[in-house]
């Protein structure tokens, strides 16, 4: 027999795994072979010392937390029996089962819902057409100025251009002026009526701020005009 | 010659012990699924020793061991009713043991291993044996020898030492090892037979003289 194949047999032969032969070969073996009989007593040393490995105890806190932890389970299941106790595993079960089935989609399934919301918010005046506006609308956000509108029936005494600064009412009606220009004809008491009786009956479409009629400052200004008519 | 071929073979328990044995294992499952206080408190009174050993010495961390032996009597107390009595309840119980224990080094290796303690901490742990009657320095030889062991040991890849811890500790046969490692017989005998032999160069390289040491002899002048 070779030191390889009793090499390999010491440790079955240490556990009394050997056949009488097989054995018989072996130990023939050792009483000859200085090399595998130290081999030998090494691996019985190596034994002797692992079984002389001292054993150690549970420590007292885990001996008191097995004797909580049996005393727990015994109850548990104790109260399992029963058919109230197996509609509360039956319960608990299908509560783990769902959990187990809808908690690893649920992060997933929640930050789909997020990015659609959030790319829908983004997106959506993009692709939409704005809504025309109708033909009346007002401006709401701006003001816009008193307009003039039409004249009364009065022509005016004076000659020349008259350049005036008007305070128009949310009504579009004149409530007060004052002269921008040469201020000469206001002497004149004649041309000041007859431009007066003009501005009393002179309509003005009013001023808006935010869509609201109010009041508002206008310059216009007043020329004569003359139709000669000749023959 | 043939004193030196001594085996530390302990001899087979009878059949007849087997079969007292497995009687009062079926009446203790009976009892526990019954829902009996005390078949727990037996069934705790006989394992919890063997698996809190079989623990610490499979893990990486021993200070592990009670978090971990914890697990396993919760897995035990939970699957005894399912347990068919298709093994002994030794083997059941090393087998949900020594599984808890694999998946603690997993999670070990993962988790645990880049963290760095404020210094070694040594392990609550108290010793069952102890021997008597030796002078100090035999204790203290033999405190030496054991640490040697115990390092050797550890430095065991964990499926050899698993098998050796089995069979030269826990003193398991081959089949009963087997069926708790749920691997042939044959990967058994050779995975005993390597974890010895690692165990055996291991400690012969802790025992060898450091070669840097040299005495030199002079004599006095």
């Amino acid at each position: 027999m070779k030191c390889r194949e009793v090499h390999n047999a010491l440790s079955s032969l240490a556990d009394n795994r050997l056949g009488g032969p097989e054995r018989e070969r072996v130990t023939d073996h050792l009483g000859r072979c200085p090399e595998c009989r130290l081999e030998w007593e090494q691996l019985n040393r190596v034994r002797w010392m692992l079984r002389s490995l001292p054993v150690w105890a549970p420590p007292a806190s885990l001996v008191y937390s097995l004797r909580v932890l049996a005393s727990r389970e015994r109850a548990r299941m104790m109260a399992g029996r029963g058919l109230q106790g197996w509609a509360a595993r039956f319960g608990r079960r299908l509560r783990l089962w769902s959990d187990n089935l809808l908690r690893p989609a649920a992060l997933p399934v929640a930050g789909g819902v997020l990015s659609a919301l959030l790319l829908f918010a983004v997106l959506a005046p993009v692709f939409t057409r704005p809504e025309s506006a109708a033909r009346n609308d007002v401006p709401i956000w701006l003001s816009s100025e008193a307009s003039f509108l039409s004249m009364g029936p009065y022509g005016l005494a004076n000659a020349g251009e008259i350049v005036l600064d008007l305070t128009v009412d949310p009504q579009g009606r004149i409530v007060d002026y004052s002269a921008a220009g040469d201020e000469n004809w206001i002497r004149d008491v004649r041309a000041r009526r007859s431009l007066e009786n003009a501005l009393l009956f002179t309509q003005f479409t009013p001023g808006t701020t935010f869509g609201q009629p109010a009041a508002a400052r206008v310059r216009i200004t007043l020329r004569r005009s003359e139709i000669e008519v000749r023959g | 010659m043939s004193e030196h071929f001594v085996t530390l073979e302990l001899t087979a328990p009878l059949e007849a012990d087997q079969a007292a044995q497995g009687e009062e294992e079926r009446i203790l499952l009976e009892r526990m699924k019954q829902g009996a206080e005390e078949a727990y408190e037996a069934l705790l009174a006989r394992f919890q020793q063997p698996v809190y050993n079989l623990v610490s010495r499979l893990l990486q961390d021993p200070s592990e061991a009670p978090d971990v032996v914890q697990e396993v009597f919760l897995k035990v107390f939970r699957k005894v009713g399912g347990f068919r009595g298709d093994s002994s309840l030794k083997t059941w119980v090393y087998r949900i043991a020594v599984n808890e224990a694999h998946n603690h080094c997993r999670w070990y290796r993962r988790h645990r291993q880049q963290e760095v303690g404020f210094g070694e901490f040594a392990p609550d742990r108290e010793v069952v044996l102890r021997s008597g009657g030796q002078s100090p320095f035999e204790t203290a030889a033999a405190r030496e020898s054991r640490a040697l062991v115990e390092e050797a040991l550890a430095a065991l890849s964990p499926v050899l030492r698993e098998a050796v811890v089995l069979r030269d500790m826990e003193d398991l046969s081959y089949e009963e090892i087997a069926e708790i490692l749920q691997v042939p017989l044959g990967t058994v005998k050779s995975r005993i037979l390597r974890g010895r032999e690692a165990l055996r160069a291991e400690l012969e390289k802790r025992l060898a003289p450091a070669s840097s040491i040299r005495w030199a002899p002079q004599t006095a002048e």
